[in-house]
């Protein structure tokens, strides 16, 4: 039976791509309203895994519970359902360039709420208030800073009020002030009770803002813990990550 | 023989696809939610972009094919049947099989290239983020506002070439404008225009899904969406010239001589 108290469980977990297994055995839960990270360099397999927990990626073996259910086993109707829990805030932003910002935020309104064309235009102007987007509603995503972009693309996920959103390398490329202004969004809604999970390779971001912290190596969680076990017990892990270099032993601890 | 095997093989993969894609379109085109806008939407696209090129192709081939034929009959006093033999060519092959070629460059490569880069840019992985069909969204509503704008440019540049026509042997061959127009238009039976509709509808559906295919196919980054969009290009050339040799060959077999050896 699955643990109630984990909005998302992650059990015995199997990716590969073709014969190369890129996660293997992985076992780890999210709580309510909890910010987990996952640290690990690139091509580690942390988008897969986030990529797995909304469907667009099977795995190969495993299981993965979000309140209960196996997102591993659903079609693609009931995936739906799942994806208006949990919201993926990609890497780039991938907002459609075809539309405005106004209307890459009301689609998902337009496709799953019955909203008179009124409640939608508040809906929309509310959610930019919230990210301090006002004034870019009929910008095109070309028009927009790297920066902008991405919080575009995290108020567009948050328009169904998820439960979950998972957000993919958000700060990388940007300056360090709109890393902070992204980091202040993050943390708003950490605020509000969204649970998050995180994929970064920024350490400060990761101990501002996260419950548990999680170091991905070699496709297996190497070192899992809160932001300060995890910088005080596992520190030679931790410097040699941030260091570039693979592997190291963890203080003498044991994982996880 | 290596070269061989990797064109069997890709045109096998390719009929695969085809045949699967065709068949995830016809299991979605019924279920709910329909996009009809988006449809609309795409057809005024398509049509807008293309319409210049459809006029001018349609004026200038009535123009010069009339001339031709129109000159070369004369010189066996047979220039008013020059009518007859131009809703036959035009119905029948130049504003069909020509103007869907056309029409296969311009749409098939935007379709292609469009589907594409939404692809590598993860637009499409976005769209079924927010709990939406990216089938449904994005590749229906391309593959029926390709299937319905094809017949009706393939019948507009057929209705422009022929008033062309008409003008040219009114001016150039001294042939009435009215009379020409009667005699193109009471030549073939009935039937030849329906299948002359029929086959861009064929050719429309073609078209549609090379160009899904192929973009859906991309996979590594932006430099294969080029490769891709020649690819879908060069592919529906092919399906357009087997379609049509296979279709008229039906046609003349079937249902013209039924229609024939009904009168």
């Amino acid at each position: 039976m699955p643990d109630k108290k984990h909005l998302i469980e992650i059990k015995n977990f199997y990716v590969s791509y073709g014969s190369k297994e890129v996660l293997k055995d992985l076992n780890f839960f999210v709580h309510p309203k909890e910010c987990f990270t996952l640290l690990g360099e690139s091509g580690v397999g942390k988008t897969t895994l986030l990529r797995c927990l909304i469907g667009l990626k099977k795995p190969s073996r495993g299981e993965i519970l979000v309140e209960g259910e196996n997102v591993g086993n659903m079609a693609e109707q009931e995936l739906i359902t799942i994806r208006k829990k949990i919201a993926y805030a990609f890497q780039n932003g991938a907002l459609f360039d075809s539309m405005t910002v106004f209307e890459n935020l009301a689609l998902p309104l337009v496709e799953h709420k019955k909203l008179s064309s009124k409640a939608l235009k508040r809906r929309v102007r509310a959610e930019l208030e919230e990210f301090e987007l006002l004034g870019t509603e009929n910008l095109y995503p070309s028009e927009l800073s790297g920066g902008m972009k991405k919080r575009v693309g995290i108020a567009r996920s948050m328009m169904l009020k998820p439960k979950v959103i998972l957000y993919d390398e958000p700060t990388v490329s940007l300056d360090p002030y709109n890393t902070a202004n992204l980091v202040k969004t993050m943390l708003k809604l950490k605020k509000k009770g969204t649970t998050s999970i995180l994929v970064t390779h920024n350490m400060k971001v990761a101990m501002q803002i996260s419950d548990r912290i999680a170091l991905l190596s070699d496709g297996k969680i190497s070192a899992i813990g809160t932001p300060e076990t995890i910088e005080k017990d596992y520190n030679v892990l931790l410097k040699n990550f941030m260091d570039g270099i693979k592997g190291g032993t963890s203080n003498g601890k044991k994982l996880h | 023989m290596t070269a061989f095997t990797t064109y069997f093989r890709n045109g096998f993969n390719f009929a695969k696809g085809f045949c699967s894609l065709s068949f995830i379109v016809f299991r979605e085109l019924f279920k709910k939610p329909f996009y009809y806008r988006l449809m609309i939407q795409n057809m005024y696209d398509f049509g807008y972009r293309l319409l210049f090129i459809v006029i001018a192709f349609s004026v200038s081939v009535g123009y010069v094919v009339t001339l031709h034929i129109g000159l070369a009959l004369e010189k066996y006093g047979a220039k008013v049947y020059v009518s007859k033999v131009m809703i036959v060519a035009l119905f029948a092959e130049v504003s069909t099989v020509i103007v869907v070629f056309i029409i296969s460059g311009k749409i098939g490569a935007g379709i292609t290239s469009e589907i594409g880069s939404m692809k590598i840019t993860e637009q499409l992985d976005a769209i079924k983020a927010l709990g939406i069909s990216p089938m449904k969204r994005v590749i229906i509503p391309k593959v029926l506002a390709c299937f319905f704008i094809v017949p009706a440019l393939c019948v507009l540049s057929s209705a422009i070439s022929l008033l062309t026509s008409a003008y040219v042997g009114a001016t150039q061959l001294q042939l009435d404008f009215i009379d020409f127009l009667g005699r193109a238009l009471t030549t073939p039976p009935l039937t030849m225009f329906l299948f002359g509709v029929f086959k861009t509808f064929i050719y429309g559906f073609f078209i549609a899904i090379t160009s899904c295919y192929y973009a859906l196919s991309i996979e590594k980054g932006s430099y294969e969406i080029g490769r891709a969009t020649m690819k879908a290009i060069v592919v529906s050339f092919i399906l357009i010239i087997f379609g049509d040799v296979i279709l008229t060959s039906l046609y003349y077999s079937f249902i013209h001589v039924g229609v024939e050896s009904a009168r």
